[in-house]
C-alpha cells in the first residue's frame, strides 16, 4: 500500500478560525479516494491544502515523500497535482481549444503542447467538436468535461475533483461519474469531494467520511456506504453517539479520531 | 442650432474622449485582474502629468517625448504600490482596495505638494494653441495628436492581450482569477505587471491632462469620478468598454454643452450613467460571468 499523498495533523481555515482541525489522512496511489461529509466539513478545505490555494497553518503535506505544504499552487503544480474547481471554471469568452491549451500553460515547448492537446482531444472528442466554440456556450455537462480535459494536459499524478456534479441535472451527472470511473480504471490517482455522498462512494476505492475538519470513518467506498454511523454523522449527532459509544472525549482540535480501522481493507 | 458648430463639438468630444479612454483603460485593468477598484488612478494621472511638466519647465523636452522617460518609471512604480500595498489584501479585495487606493492617492498628493508645491500649473508647449481647419472645423493639435497617442497605445495594448503569453495569463485571471492560479499563472505576478501597466497608462494620460488643463497636486479628486463613471459605462472590466464608453460619455457632453448649456454637461456623465445602469445593468460591455 503506497500512499501518494500524506496528509499529517492539518489545521487550516480563513481569518480567525480553523476549518481543518487535525486532519490526517493518506491518498494510494493508483485509487480513486472520495470525501464525503456534512456542509462545513472541510472537505472542498482539504484540496485547497493540497493544491495550494491555502497554506496549512500547522501539519504537513507531503507527496511522494516530499512537503508541499508551504509551495505555491504553480510549484505544486509542477509536481504534477491538478485541480478540478468546484464551480464552473472555464473561461468563459474564450474557446474551448484555448481553455484546454491554457491548462499545458506551464509546459515550456509549444510542439509538446500541441502533442498533449492531440491526446487529449482523442480522449475526450468534445474538445474536437466544439473547439472553436466559446467554453461560455456550452452546457454545464459538456463544460465539466472540457474542465477535465483541461486537467490531463499536463497528466497529473493526482487529480484533485471538487464537488464536479453540483449544478448538474441528474442524467448529465452520471456522464460526469461515468467520466470519472473511466479516469480511475485507466489507472489515475483521484482525490473526489463530493456532496452526494451517494454517487461518490459508488465509485470509490476509498470512502473518507469528514466531521468538523477531522476523518470520522475510513473504509472501502461499499463499506462506508453501508455504515450506519454515516447517516448520523450527516444529521449531526455523530458526537453525541461516539460519545456513548467509546467514552471519548469531544474533539479538542489536537487529536485525531478514526473509528475505523485506517486504509481500505 | 448651427450645424457646423454641432459638428465641431462632435470631433472635439471624439478626441478628447480618446485621451479620457487612455485614462480608464489603466482603471478598467486593474479591477479586471485585480478586482481592485483603484480610486488613486486619477492621482497617478496627475504625478504623471507633474513629472512631464517638470521635464519640459526643467530640461524642455517635449511631453510626448518624455513618455519614453514617464511612462517606464510610472511602470515601476505602479508595480511597486501594488506588491507594497495591494498584494496583501486576501478577502474582500473590492472593499478594502478602495480604502487602500485612496489611502496611496492621498500620499501622492502629499508628495507630490511637497515637491512641487500646489500653485496650479499647465505644460504650455509652443503649439499648444495651434490648430487647423477642415471642412469648417477648427481642431486643436493637441488633441489630434492626443488621441492619435491613446489610439496607438490602446491598439498596443490590445496586441499585448492578445498575442503574448502574458496577455493570455492576464485575460485568463481577468475571467477566473482562481482557475488561472491552478492552471499555473502566477496571479501575483501578472496583478503587479498590470497595475505597471495601468500606471504607465496613466502616466500617457496625465501628459496629455497636463497640456489641456491646469492642474495641481488635488486635481485627481476633479477627475476620479468621471473615470470611475467611464468604467461602469464601459461593462467594469472591459478595457475596449472603458475606450469606446469614453469616446461616446465625452461627446455626449461636448454635444449637450453646445446645445443646451456647459452648465448642463457636467451632469452628462450622471446622465448618462443613470439610463445605462437602468437600460443595461452591466454596461456597454459587461459580461455575466459566474464568480469562483
Amino acid at each position: 500500500m503506497t500512499a501518494i499523498l500524506e496528509i499529517d495533523n492539518a489545521f487550516a481555515g480563513y481569518g480567525g478560525g480553523n476549518i481543518l482541525r487535525g486532519l490526517t489522512l493518506n491518498v494510494e496511489a493508483g485509487k480513486l479516494t472520495c470525501l464525503v461529509g456534512p456542509n462545513g466539513a472541510g472537505k472542498s478545505t482539504v484540496l485547497k491544502v493540497v493544491s495550494g490555494l491555502l497554506h496549512p497553518r500547522k501539519g504537513e503535506v507531503r507527496f511522494q515523500g516530499q512537503s508541499i505544504g508551504k509551495m505555491s499552487p504553480r510549484a505544486i503544480l509542477m509536481q504534477g497535482i491538478v485541480q478540478v474547481p468546484q464551480d464552473r471554471s472555464l473561461f468563459s469568452t474564450m474557446t474551448v481549444r484555448e481553455n484546454v491549451l491554457l491548462g499545458g500553460f506551464t509546459l515550456s515547448h509549444h510542439a509538446e503542447k500541441e502533442q498533449r492537446l492531440e491526446e487529449v482531444m482523442t480522449r475526450f472528442p468534445i474538445v474536437r467538436e466544439r473547439a472553436k466554440d466559446t467554453a461560455g456556450s456550452l452546457s454545464g455537462g459538456q463544460q465539466k468535461l472540457v474542465e477535465f480535459a483541461r486537467a490531463m494536459m499536463l497528466d497529473p499524478k493526482l487529480l484533485l475533483v471538487d464537488e464536479p456534479s453540483m449544478g448538474l441535472e441528474p442524467r448529465v451527472r452520471r456522464l460526469v461519474f461515468d467520466t470519472l470511473q473511466e479516469l480511475r480504471a485507466e489507472g489515475r490517482t483521484i482525490l473526489l469531494v463530493e456532496q452526494n455522498a451517494r454517487s461518490g462512494l459508488e465509485i470509490a476505492d476509498v470512502g473518507v467520511v469528514l466531521e468538523r475538519g477531522q476523518v470520522r470513518l475510513k473504509g472501502s467506498g461499499a463499506d462506508i456506504l453501508a455504515d450506519p454511523s454515516v447517516g448520523a454523522i450527516y444529521m449531526g449527532t455523530s458526537g453525541r453517539l461516539k460519545t456513548r459509544v467509546q467514552d471519548a472525549p469531544a474533539p479538542t482540535g489536537n487529536d485525531v479520531i478514526e473509528s475505523a480501522p485506517d486504509g481500505a481493507s | 442650432m448651427n450645424g457646423g458648430l454641432l459638428l465641431g463639438a462632435s470631433v472635439l468630444g471624439l478626441l478628447l474622449g480618446g485621451i479620457y479612454g487612455l485614462m480608464a483603460s489603466g482603471l478598467a485593468l486593474t479591477f479586471g485582474v485585480m478586482r481592485v477598484i483603484n480610486v488613486g488612478h486619477s492621482a497617478l494621472v496627475i504625478a504623471g502629468a507633474y513629472m512631464s511638466y517638470e521635464l519640459f519647465a526643467h530640461l524642455h523636452i517635449d511631453p510626448f517625448v518624455s513618455l519614453v522617460i514617464t511612462m517606464p518609471v510610472m511602470f515601476l512604480i505602479g508595480m511597486g504600490l501594488e506588491m507594497a500595498f495591494l498584494q496583501h489584501l486576501r478577502e474582500d479585495r473590492e472593499q478594502f482596495s478602495v480604502l487602500v487606493t485612496w489611502a496611496i492617492a492621498l500620499g501622492v498628493e502629499g508628495v507630490l505638494g511637497y515637491f512641487c508645491g500646489t500653485d496650479l500649473v499647465q505644460i504650455s508647449t509652443n503649439y499648444a494653441n495651434s490648430s487647423f481647419s477642415i471642412g469648417g472645423v477648427q481642431i486643436v493639435y493637441i488633441y489630434l495628436y492626443g488621441f492619435l497617442l491613446g489610439a496607438l497605445l490602446m491598439g498596443l495594448l490590445a496586441l499585448l492581450l492578445r498575442r503574448t503569453t502574458f496577455g493570455w495569463s492576464l485575460r485568463a485571471t481577468v475571467l477566473n482569477r482562481q482557475a488561472a492560479q491552478l492552471i499555473g499563472i502566477d496571479v501575483a505576478k501578472v496583478s503587479a505587471i498590470a497595475f505597471g501597466i495601468a500606471a504607465a497608462m496613466a502616466a500617457a494620460g496625465g501628459a496629455l491632462y497636463g497640456m489641456l488643463n491646469t492642474f495641481n497636486p488635488g486635481s485627481w479628486y476633479d477627475l476620479i469620478g468621471d473615470l470611475l463613471i467611464i468604467i461602469v459605462l464601459g461593462g467594469f472590466s472591459s478595457v475596449r468598454g472603458a475606450f469606446i464608453a469614453s469616446l461616446v460619455v465625452i461627446m455626449f457632453q461636448e454635444i449637450l454643452s453646445v446645445i443646451i448649456s456647459p452648465t448642463w454637461a457636467d451632469w452628462s456623465f450622471f446622465m448618462l450613467l443613470a439610463i445605462v445602469l437602468i437600460v443595461r445593468p452591466s454596461g456597454f460591455f459587461g459580461v455575466k460571468t459566474r464568480e469562483a
